[in-house]
Formats: C-alpha cells, structure tokens, sequence
C-alpha cells in the first residue's frame, strides 16, 4: 500500500520540480521569482520528510524568508515590467538531454550502491545539538564565516559605491 | 613560545584579519591613504612569510602535526611551501596595486588591499585545511573577495564581464565541491580528511551499506570537477582566457598562481589521503594523465594563435596545469615532488609574467602583441623581467622552470604504470610552447616599435619584477633546497626515499645526461 510519506514525498516532489520549471520558463520575471520561492518551501517539505527539522526550519528562514524575497525586491527595484523576449535557444534540447541523463545517472549510482545512511534510525538532532557542534567543534570555521560576511560586505560595497574623482 | 601546531594557521590569518580590518577603517575614515595600506598589507605578508619560516624550523616547538578527528588544520610541510609560494604571489601583487590603479577612473586602491588581504587568508587556511568543512569555509573565504578584484575596474565592460563569468564558474565549481563532500559525509559520517582513510575500509560494514564504490566514485568524480575547475585543467578551463584577459592584469597574476596553487593543495591531501584507503582504491592514473594530456595539449596550441599577450599567459596557464597533473599521474615521491616543485617555480614564473606584461599593457593601452613591439628599447626592467619569466616557463636550461619540468618527465618515465607516452607528448609540448613564448620575446626586442618615447616604471612594479626575476634566477641557478623542501612535502603522503636520496639520484641521471 502507498503510505502517507510517499504521498508526501511525490506532492511535495512535484511542488519542487514544478515550482522549478516554472521559474525557468515563465516571461514575467516577477512570476519566476515567486515560483522559485515555492521551489524553496518543497525542498524545505522534502527536509521535513528526512527527519531535518532544523535544516527545513532554516531553508525556510534564509531561502524563502531571505533569499527570495530579496530576489523580488531586486527585480521590482530593477526592471520595470520587462518581458525577456522570446529567444531561439538552440542549445535547450541539448542542454535538456544532459540535464536528465545526469540525473538518471546520479538516480542509478544511488540505487546501485544502496544507499543509506551511516544513522539511519538514529536520533533525530535537534537544534541544541547542532548549536553545541558548531560552538564546540566548529567554532572556528564559524568565526571565518563572520570574517567571509565582513569581506563579502567590503567587497559589495566597493562594486556599488560611486567616487566621486 | 610556543605554538601549537594545530592552532598555527588561526595565528596567521588572525594577524592578516587584523591587517585586512586596519586597512577597511583606514578606508572609511576618508584619508584614503593607500601608501599605508600597501606598506600594512606588505608588512602583514612578510610577517606571515617570516611566521611559516620559523615554524618550519621549529622555533615554536613541534614542526609538524598528526591532524586526528578534532584538529581543523594539517600542519606539515605541503602547507609551509605552499603557504610561502602564495604569500609571495600577494605581496608581489600588492607592490605594483598603487601603481597599477592610479591612472584608473573611480577606484580606491585601498579597499584593493584589503580585498587582496581578505582573500590570502582563505588561500593560507584552504593550504592548512584537514577538515572538508573547513576546507569549504577556506575555499569560499577564497572565492568571494576575489570575484570583486576581477571587476575591479568598475568602469570597464571587460572587467565587469569577466567577474560575472568567474563568479557563475566559480559558484559552479563550490556547488560541486559541495556536493561530493556531502556525499564523502554520507559514506563515513566524519569530515576530518585524516580520519576518513581509516573509516573508508569501515564503510563496507556500515548498517545497510553493502556497496561503497559507486558513491565513492560518483564523490571521487565531483572533487575532480570542482578542483579541477579552479586549477584550470581541460575539460574545466572554459572561463580562464575571458576572465584573465579581462579581469585587471594584476590580479589575474593572482588568480592563475595563487589561487591555483592554494587549490592544489588540498585537491592533494584528497586524493592522496582521503582516498587512499585500501578498500576504495580508484586508479586514476590514466584519468589525470588524460586530463594532463588535453590540458597541456590544447593550452600550448590554442596559444600559438592568439594575437593578445594576457590570453598568450592564460592559455600558458592552461598548459602549465597540464604538467602539473602529469606528477598526480605518475604518482609516488618523484611524481608529487615534481608536482610541488613545479607549482612553487610556476607561481614566481606566471605572477613576474602577468605583473611584467601588466606594467607593459598599462603604459601603451593594449594588451595586442603588436603594441609590445620595440617595447624593449623604451623601458629597462619589464621587458627584461618578462622575457627571464618567458623563458622559464618555457624550460629553458638555467632557469627554474627548467629543474620542475626536468622532475616531472623523470617521474613519467620512471612510473611503475609506464608513462613513457606522457612524458613523450609533455616533451614536445614543452617544444610548441616556446614557439609562443618566444614570439613575445621578439616582438619586444626585435620589432619596430610606432614610438621610441621611454615610459614611465614605477618603483613599486619595479621591486616586485626584480624581486620575482631574482628567484628565478636563484631558483635555477642553485634549486637543490627548493627540491629538498618538495621531497619533503612529497614524504607527507608517501615516504620512499629521503631527499637527500632523491637529490642524489637526480644528480646520477644528470651526470649520465
């Protein structure tokens, strides 16, 4: 019998690949983005399914919550109701056909080797977990981070800022 | 004092931070003084040059470390010549910065240093890293500053398009990295490329694991792709002319050597540690001397046609990556040796190229080779410095270039998987390539120039041509300690011989010669 998690797991497929498509097909730039951001709420679902409630909660916060609504911004700030014309693309069966052949193939090695995980009914991490490793463990790469951010802002604002000689 | 091995590279880049952070108050406080931030910034290098030196020689107790499953960094000597190679590489770069921007519209050449500070610290803990997370944090702490120095010259379309094309490759490349990564998580559960060699035969038994190969293949293949991407190897070299040639010439003297080695580094102690278990024993011996073949080969002919000096080097560039992989290929001491030494020579040789035909291409406002003719009767330095770097990359005899190349056919040649072929087509390459090289040559010396009015160099640009041409120079006159410290790199990963034994037979074949 199908269960409710292969129901979930095939809507919420859809709902991804879907949403996905979408955002690479439609003219309207503005669609494209909000399409991408119900991408994002799948992948957050498919997390949910895997038992990651923090990486969903965080796919949520940053992806849908940050990322798209900053593409949104960007492109009403930007374009003023620009249709992208209607291009030849000679290259997109091409580019279709490898696209698909590498997820077979990706599909294929994945169930030729079995694939599990080395915790496969182990318990599920919670956030408090996830926060000891990365003030315990990993507070160093952490740190970087802050210091990536930081070059990442200077390095922002040198491309945006206008001088004035 | 002492330091820790595993905490030595934190104290490097925490003193870098400190000078990046220094030269960014510097540049909103509104002196944009960037004298200062080019003496912090080549202050902050040399430091850090001296620090490597002198934990190499153990004054601050133990020289090298074991990483176990907690330590970030592999302290040993990979990271030491590596970490030295690439801090030559920026100060070199940061020398010429002031001179290079200073008749450039709408630039503040301070943020440049720190951009160029920002981005030595991922290169220094990318060379360091033993643990793939923070091998990743490195890679990016790498990656995103320099994407704003390839557009750094806001006002120029060539400038603006090659950072886009570096940005989508190099956004590629991590995802990709990425992706194998978590894929290498997934199979052993731990992150610590030291640890994972000995969980790898473990893999086999894991709970409802009954197949290791085609994940650890399919990981094996996306490190190849993401690394390969950085190192500029065929099938991966697509952005390289575009992005070099349009990105500030200067920095494209970073890109192609300090970026390419610091990515060398690791690519190594993954395919040479992590997937080095006995259970999981790929033979890529004929994949990298495939890669290494296409790369060499399309590099050196693709430049033979070229008409512009910054695309003749970065197709060098191209080619160079190709001989460096012929020492992955052959594999065993000699070949890593050969590898090491190669990169070290290659990143003094490519940055003098870019930074001489930078000076050149500044002053007459063109990087076609037909405005480098006669370039040679109107400045001293550049032209010199160019044509020594020329010539090593090439390999001729007395210059350094010469000795890595040498090591690197010998390692062909004397492979237990029988490389003669490879070294056969790296010979002839090595033949095509001087063609190009020594084309530029001629059209600075020999040719008539339309102008025999003599430029300006500044003192900046030169310092750093005569300090790159010295090591050149030096390395190929006297190479014996950079060898020695290579073979030792090499003894990291696997341990034949000594140096001193390696020296010795290298001199025999010499002798025979």
């Amino acid at each position: 019998m199908i269960d409710e998690d292969t129901i979930a797991f095939v809507v919420l497929s859809v709902l991804t690949i879907g949403a996905a498509l979408l955002s690479l097909e439609t003219r309207q730039v503005v669609y494209g983005a909000i399409a991408l951001a119900f991408s994002f709420l799948g992948i957050a679902g498919l997390f949910i399914l895997l038992d990651a409630t923090f990486v969903a909660l965080f796919q949520i916060i940053v992806y849908v919550g940050a990322i798209a609504v900053l593409i949104i911004f960007t492109v009403m700030v930007v374009t003023k109701e620009v249709e992208t014309e209607a291009k030849r693309e000679p290259f997109k069966p091409l580019a279709i056909g490898i696209a698909t052949i590498v997820a077979l193939a990706v599909g294929i090695v994945a169930s030729l080797s079995n694939l599990n995980s080395k915790y496969p009914v182990g318990p599920t991490y919670a956030a408090k977990d996830i926060g000891i490793q990365l003030t315990e463990v990993y507070y160093i790469p952490l740190i970087i981070l802050g210091l990536i951010l930081g070059a990442s802002v200077v390095g922002a604002l040198t491309l945006v800022r206008t001088d004035r000689n | 004092m002492y330091i820790s091995p595993d905490q030595f590279p934190l104290y490097l880049a925490g003193v870098l931070a400190g000078v990046a952070l220094t030269i960014v108050l510097l540049s909103v406080t509104g002196k944009r003084s960037k004298y200062i931030a080019m003496g912090l910034s080549t202050a902050g290098f040399a430091f850090a040059i001296t620090f490597i030196v002198l934990q190499a020689l153990g004054y601050f107790g133990t020289v090298q470390n074991n990483p176990t499953s907690s330590s970030l960094f592999a302290t040993d000597w990979v990271s030491y010549i590596f970490g030295v190679a690439v801090l030559l590489v920026a100060l070199l770069v940061g020398l010429t910065a002031v001179d290079y921007f200073s008749d450039v519209i709408g630039t503040d050449v301070t943020t440049f240093y720190a951009l160029l500070v920002f981005t030595t610290i991922g290169t220094l803990l990318l060379i360091f890293s033993a643990n793939l997370l923070m091998m990743f944090v490195a890679w990016e702490m790498m990656s995103i500053p320099s994407y704003v120095l390839t557009g750094f010259k806001k006002k120029d379309p060539a400038s603006n398009e090659a950072a886009v094309k570096y940005f989508v490759i190099s956004a590629f490349s991590s995802a990709v990295l990425l992706y194998g990564i978590s894929l290498i998580y997934l199979l052993t559960g731990n992150l610590s490329i030291y640890q994972i060699v000995r969980l790898m035969p473990n893999g086999m038994t894991v709970s409802g694991m009954t197949n290791f190969q085609p994940i650890g293949l399919l990981a094996l293949t996306f490190f190849v792709a993401g690394f390969g991407i950085k190192l500029a190897a065929v099938p991966f070299h697509m952005w390289i002319p575009d992005a070099y040639q349009g990105a500030p010439t200067i920095v494209s003297a970073l890109l192609s050597t300090a970026t390419k080695g610091a990515t060398f580094a690791p690519a190594i102690r993954v395919l040479f540690v992590m997937f080095s278990s006995s259970t999981f024993q790929p033979d890529w011996t004929l994949t990298f001397a495939v890669l290494s073949v296409l790369s060499m080969t399309l590099g050196n002919f693709a430049a033979l046609t070229q008409k512009s000096v910054t695309r003749i080097l970065a197709y060098s560039s191209i080619g160079q990556a190709g001989y460096i992989l012929i020492g992955v290929a052959a594999g065993g001491q000699l070949g890593l040796t050969g590898s090491f030494f190669h990169i070290l020579n290659y990143a003094t040789m490519q940055s003098c190229a870019f930074l001489a035909a930078a000076l050149i291409i500044k002053n007459v406002g063109s990087d076609n080779l037909d405005s480098f003719n006669g370039i040679g009767k109107r400045v001293a330095v550049a032209p010199m410095a160019l044509t020594l770097s020329l010539l090593a990359l090439g390999g001729f005899p007395p210059l350094s270039g010469f000795w890595s190349k040498f090591v690197l056919f010998l390692s062909a040649f004397q492979s237990t998987s029988n490389l003669s072929w490879l070294a056969i087509v790296a010979i002839i390459n090595s033949f095509v390539s001087i063609a190009f090289y020594v084309r530029i040559v001629k059209h600075m010396y020999l040719d008539e120039g339309n102008s025999t009015t003599k430029l300006v160099e500044t003192n900046g640009f030169k310092a750093s041509l005569i300090l790159a041409s010295a090591i050149i120079v030096g390395t190929g006159i006297y190479p014996g300690p950079l060898i020695e410290f290579a073979t030792e790199a090499a003894r990291s990963f696997m341990s034949e011989i000594s140096s001193t034994q390696l020296i010795e037979r290298l001199a025999f074949i010499l002798h025979s010669l």
